[in-house]
């Protein structure tokens, strides 16, 4: 994308040169260019000369692809930002914190990222010694130990109970009856990761805190390095990544020795969907008293040249906000994104297939069409389907997790990690290629093997070259491990093929070509829901905000698409239960082109 | 911040040496004690070339270990310095506040070659963690170190592109030293920037503006004078509506770029109207020195051996940088190189100083102003009133300078006492010989070496207390004004008056042990309590010989730590009966005649006459007429009541060295012989 070419308009420019005195938040929409506005404002900041070495711009982005992106594109645009921008994201820059003084909390500094399905490993350990449930569950087959464990009380109270505890920094959460346990496991499991010199995702932002929280000697480094804070996706950060934030930028209860630091925030509180991570999208409202922000709000859209996606897309950000579609014209155009609920799920995927074809016919490159669902197994059957076709590749997104990549190399890791423990020095990239060869892993023929070999490869070269072969092998695996969205990294590098995915797994991307499928009750939203609401067990106030958040995820599932959007549901499961096409779509019927098969919309409740 | 310590092993003479620095340091040591190598090892870390750090093989003392440099930085006062630590995340130590960068050396048997490495060092690591990064040359940047060697030529920076003084100009007037033609395409690329920003914002009116401007400055060497006024009141007025114009959003951008672009013109506009005039200039000199005939005759008879060539004779360059380098400093109308060496060396270290200064301080985008400068030997050439003044002025300008934030670090080695005259304890550090030829830094802490000869002399009464405090911090100011020398000397003769001040050098002389030659001083302890000298010889690790007069010896024997072979005790009371026990009595009365004034001369005369019936109606001209006339028994009370007293009368350096040049070296008082061989013997003790 030329940058030199856009220019910007009246609400963007208010953004961007807006006074660097004031704090900011800009709540911006799909399509208004929020990747362009927080490039510009970075650029306009070193023109004027408001920022200039040693200080440093510190822009903080949900994911390290993006922030790989943002820094290629400023610095493109203007070379001096070498040096001067400092962009990350907030696990990279714990991460890098702990690298540089985690000594001063106790922990090495040289250690390992342990991966999900690690950490979820040696959780179980310890949780199967004093629970019967849990030891049952370890003992089967890693396969089908996923089904029992979504259904585990226990486990799903332990995951909420540390998701509050951890992340969200809520430390009078009581989980009322399994308290003690909780307490025991959680000590238990972080001795263990000290014993290894291990640290988890959580971990890394939890330690980086509190470090720089006791610590005021080297939070005040890091202070003095940043006179400016950008930070992207502010809606997704947790209770940990804000408090982390606070502590760099405002002068409240800590270093008194620098001013509080200005912060330009961009969030959209309508894409806020990781909330089931720990993120808290109140954050928003917090900070603005906070870091005493002013307000911008972006309402113009550049992504969707399809005024009817535009249209459903303005409904449902009215819906959310308001909880009612208001001054929104109606049906009055002729370009309605359709929807088709189809019988049963193989047809749902022929019907996909169709329009796959026909795009490809079209001259629309496989590329721009992105397949996605809600749950991924309802993914499956059009993968199954797209395998037999051999002009259409695809690409898997959610392979690319970070889990499912530990999971499948986790013989190429330990491989290298052998030899790295063997041989002192050498090229990393070799050792890669030699375990490739040994363990039958075709490096032309896999798109992740290309990518982690090129990764492997960057810690041969300087600053790295010096270091051993053991370090530069875990500064790989830490690296690969901390990507926590391969979806951007995939867009940039994929060509020519369909990407199947889960709604998250394309968040922040765009396609010509939007597909969502599964649009039916249980599975979008998914049981944990519909059970309940079928049975009127719980409070409607319940169900209604759980509602609300699956129209977030559908709303970003949508906002995807710049040109043409297709919706899907099937009427009858794989067991031929009936299903009804989801309740979250019904408020907006009138903006769709509706073909609903003679079936109808789930209506036990009104969201 | 502050370079605030150093530790240097196996290079050249230093061995494990470590020395701490206050900010304004003077070394302060015997030749070759190793003050220059001291600023070498510190000036290879910064060394500017970026490829490799060169040593010797000679520099290594034992090229079996490796060469270790440490420096320590600290004082980390303003933020700005702290970031510029970050693009090296985690070298600050947060347990002190330090960042160690530490320079390796070593020999690789299998390259045949010296492999040097630098890397950053955190001390609150465990062992194998603590090099943590590799120095980066970039970091150099922001520690600027300066070393003045003792040599300076001001011919070479006065008059080279090299020198000191272009670069100087450079820095000041970059615009105006380049050449022209390169400032007008720098002009025009600042405009094209503007555009771009312009076109950019659909900014259309100021689109339409610039590109008249980009014209005019296209031909700018044809259009008039009154055209590029127009244009510079034009970008004036562009600014002015740019300001006031509340539509325009990144307006502080544009009037940014905008004011840059009018500077730009403005200094392209002069140096066309200079050159124009150079040209006018050149062309009427030429008609006065009728150059043109002259030319054109030259060229005819050129004609004749070179028929191609064609010769040009001019009396200016028409261009205006030329002028810049030959550029001249002058001191009250004549050239620095008519002055003598003492201006020429002090005018080239205000050269280097004010390069270095104001480095730092255009530098106004990096607030950051630290740096170190190095001075070797200030004293060069100078005489003494200038080298005191000199030291005060550094000390001035660190002050000046604090004061604006700048932080300014001198780190001076010296040989003169002149310089350390105006200084204090707490700005001087003694290197001293140590284990084998490596120094030991040492300094003195005035008020806790009060506190420890006070301490140990058991007083109980408090205002007695403060009073020596006092007594002795005097004692020590007062050291600086005339005793200053000491501070130089490997060995220190400790007397008790004047008169040794006086005989005890030409003594030496006479058994041919020049006292200057093997760098030794006499102190003189002025009847104060010896135990100051000796204390503050022992803390600063020169080595001494004590001359004691009989009655104190047993009191400073006693005192621990002090060695008995060191102190020489006369065999009788004072100087002076120990002379009149071993030096004939006429070679005393010689120098007594010489010393007083004749007047008084007579009174003694005419005293001993009303004593001595054998002396009345001789005649007696001068004190040694007497002997020819004394008995053996009056002799002695001759010696006991009359040139006892004279001699403590005329006590004094000179009577000292009066006396001494008179005697004989078997006729010296065996007690200074052996004080001085001694003292001699020491010296060279430490040398090997």
């Amino acid at each position: 994308m030329k940058q030199n070419r856009i220019v910007l308009d009246k609400e963007q420019k208010r953004a961007v040169y807006a006074p660097i005195d004031q704090s900011l938040i800009v709540l911006a929409p799909p399509g208004c260019g929020k990747t362009l506005i927080m490039a510009k404002r970075i650029e306009y900041l070193i023109k004027i000369n408001a920022i200039t070495p040693p200080f440093k711009i510190l822009g903080l982005t949900f994911t390290n692809a993006a922030a790989n992106e943002m820094k290629d594109r400023v610095t493109d645009e203007i070379p001096e930002a070498e040096g001067i921008v400092y962009i990350t994201n907030f696990h990279s820059f714990s991460y890098s914190v702990l690298r540089a003084y985690g000594n001063a909390v106790g922990i090495s500094r040289k250690f390992t990222v342990l991966g999900e399905i690690d950490k979820e490993d040696f959780l179980l350990r310890i949780l199967s010694k004093y629970e019967k449930s849990i030891k049952k569950i370890t003992e089967l087959p890693p396969e089908n130990r996923w089904c029992q464990l979504q259904n585990n009380e226990i486990w799903n109270r332990y995951k909420d109970w540390n998701l509050e505890k951890l992340l969200k920094s809520n430390e009078g959460y009581i989980d009322g009856e399994y308290d003690e346990l909780f307490e025991k496991t959680q000590k238990e499991y972080q001795i263990e990761l000290g014993k290894k010199d291990y640290l988890d995702f959580d971990h890394i932002l939890w330690y980086a805190y509190y470090l720089l929280k006791n610590n005021s000697s080297i939070l005040e480094y890091y202070r003095a390095a940043f006179r400016y804070v950008l930070v992207d996706e502010f809606q997704d950060t947790n209770s940990l990544q804000f408090r982390i934030l606070s502590l760099l930028t405002s002068d409240y209860e800590h270093s008194t020795k620098y001013p509080p630091i200005k912060v330009f925030i961009l969030a959209d509180p309508d894409q806020a969907i990781y909330e089931f991570q720990g993120a808290t999208p109140e954050n928003i409202v917090v900070a603005k008293t906070i870091f005493r922000c002013k307000v911008i709000e972006l309402y113009k859209d550049y992504r969707f040249s399809s005024e009817g996606i535009k249209l459903l897309k303005s409904a449902i950000s009215s819906y959310i906000r308001n909880g009612h579609i208001s001054n929104i014209t109606m049906g009055s155009t002729d370009d309605k994104p359709s929807f088709v609920a189809l019988n049963n799920i193989p047809e749902e995927a022929h019907y996909i297939l169709d329009k796959v074809k026909k795009f490809q016919n079209d001259n629309i490159s496989l590329h721009e069409i992105a397949i996605i669902a809600f749950p991924q197994y309802r993914l499956n059957e059009v993968k199954k389907l797209l395998d037999q076709e051999e002009d259409i590749d695809y690409i898997f997104v959610p392979d690319f997790r970070a889990g499912n990549i530990e999971r499948n190399y986790r013989m190429l890791f330990e491989g290298i990690s052998n030899i790295t423990k063997i041989r002192s020095s050498g090229y990393l990239y070799s050792v890669f290629e030699e375990v490739c060869q040994e363990k039958n892993f075709d490096i032309e023929k896999d798109e992740v093997l290309k990518i982690l070999w090129k990764i492997a490869k960057s810690y041969d070269r300087v600053p790295f070259k010096t270091k051993s072969l053991w370090e530069k092998n875990q500064m790989f695996i830490n690296e690969v491990l901390l990507e926590i969205n391969w979806g951007e990294v995939l867009r940039e590098r994929v060509k020519n093929k369909v990407f199947l995915s889960t709604i998250h797994g394309v968040k922040g991307l765009q396609f010509e070509v939007i597909i969502i499928c599964g649009l039916e009750q249980y599975s979008f939203p998914n049981w944990r829901i519909c059970n309940p609401c079928r049975r009127s067990s719980v409070e409607s106030n319940y169900l209604k905000r759980e509602l609300l958040k699956n129209l977030k995820i559908f709303y970003v599932g949508i906002s995807r698409a710049k040109s043409y959007l297709y919706l899907t549901s099937s009427l009858n499961s794989k067991y031929g239960y009936y299903r009804p096409v989801t309740c979250i779509l019904k408020p907006f019927a009138e903006m769709l082109d509706l073909n609903l098969n003679n079936g109808r919309f789930c209506s036990n409740l009104n969201i | 911040m502050r370079l605030s310590k150093v530790y240097i092993d196996n290079f050249r003479n230093l061995r494990k040496f470590t020395m701490e620095f206050s900010g304004f340091d003077v070394l302060v040591g015997e030749n070759n004690i190793g003050k220059t190598n001291i600023l070498l090892a510190i000036g290879k870390v910064f060394s500017f070339d970026r490829r490799r750090i060169y040593f010797e093989n000679d520099d290594f003392a034992d090229p079996e270990r490796p060469i270790i440099i440490e420096l320590v930085f600290s004082n980390f006062s303003v933020p700005e310095e702290e970031a510029i630590f970050f693009d090296h995340e985690g070298i600050k130590n947060p347990k002190t506040d330090e960042i160690v960068i530490r320079l390796k050396a070593e020999w690789d048997e299998k390259e045949r070659d010296i492999n040097v490495s630098l890397t950053f060092v955190r001390e609150d690591l465990p062992e194998d963690e603590q090099e943590i990064k590799e120095f980066s040359w970039h970091f150099r940047r922001y520690i600027p170190y300066y070393y003045i060697p003792a040599h300076r030529d001001i011919e070479k920076e006065i008059s080279s592109r090299r020198g000191d003084l272009f670069e100087i100009l450079q820095s000041f007037t970059p615009y105006q030293l380049m050449p022209i033609q390169a400032l007008k395409k720098r002009t025009l690329a600042k405009i094209d920037d503007l555009l771009k920003e312009a076109e950019k914002s659909d900014y259309n009116d100021l689109v339409s503006e610039l590109t008249e401007v980009k014209t005019t400055v296209e031909k700018v060497e044809e259009v008039t004078k009154e055209k590029i006024e127009e244009i510079i009141t034009k970008i004036e007025a562009i600014k002015g509506n740019i300001e006031s114009n509340e539509e325009i959003d990144e307006s502080s951008l544009f009037t940014k770029i905008l004011s840059q672009l009018k500077d730009l013109i403005i200094i392209l506009r002069n140096r066309f109207s200079i050159q124009s005039s150079l040209s006018s200039l050149k062309e009427e000199f030429k008609n006065l020195y009728g150059l043109e005939n002259i030319q054109s005759s030259l060229n005819e008879l050129l004609a004749e051996f070179l028929d191609s060539e064609e010769l040009t004779l001019d009396t200016i360059s028409a261009k205006d940088e030329d002028f810049l380098r030959q550029l001249s400093i002058g001191i009250g109308n004549y050239s620095i190189l008519r002055h003598g060496s003492g201006y020429q060396s002090l005018l080239s270290l205000i050269l280097k100083l004010f390069k270095t200064i104001y480095q730092i301080i255009k530098r106004e985008e990096v607030e950051f102003k630290s740096f170190i400068v190095a001075i070797e030997e200030p004293e060069t050439h100078l005489h003494p009133h200038l080298q005191r003044h000199l030291i005060k002025t550094l000390k001035n300008i660190q002050l000046k300078f604090s004061d604006e934030g700048i932080s300014l670090q001198f780190v001076i080695s010296t040989h003169s006492p002149f310089i350390i005259t105006p200084l204090s304890f707490d700005s001087l550090t003694f290197l001293r010989p140590g284990r084998d030829t490596s120094p030991n830094a040492t300094k003195i802490n005035k008020k806790e070496f009060a506190q420890e000869i006070v301490d140990k002399l058991n007083l109980t009464d408090e205002k007695a207390k403060q009073k020596k405090m006092n007594q002795i911090s005097r004692w020590l100011d007062h050291l600086f004004y005339h005793s200053q020398e000491m501070f130089f000397s490997k060995c220190v003769i400790v007397g008790e008056g004047e008169t040794e001040q006086g005989a005890i050098p030409i003594f030496a002389e006479k058994i041919r042990k020049n006292l200057d030659q093997f760098g030794i001083s006499f102190l003189n302890g002025e009847g104060n309590s010896l135990i100051y000298p000796v204390r503050l010889l022992s803390a600063l690790k020169t080595s001494w010989v004590l001359v004691v007069d009989k009655d104190k010896a047993e009191m400073l024997k006693s005192l621990e730590s002090v060695s008995e072979e060191n102190i020489f005790v006369t065999n009788t009371k004072a100087f002076e009966t120990e002379i009149l026990s071993t030096a004939p009595l006429e070679k005393i009365l010689l120098a007594l005649d010489e010393k007083s004034i004749p007047e008084r001369n007579r009174n003694r005369i005419a005293d001993l006459i009303g004593h001595f019936q054998n002396l009345k109606g001789k005649e007696i001209e001068s004190l040694q007429d007497v002997l020819a006339y004394l008995g053996e028994e009056e002799i002695d009370k001759f010696k006991k009541d009359f040139v006892l007293k004279w001699m403590k009368d005329e006590k004094g350096l000179s009577f000292g060295r009066i006396l001494a040049e008179h005697l004989e070296p078997n006729e010296i008082p065996t007690v200074f012989v052996e004080a001085i061989i001694k003292a001699v013997e020491l010296t060279r003790e430490h040398r090997e």
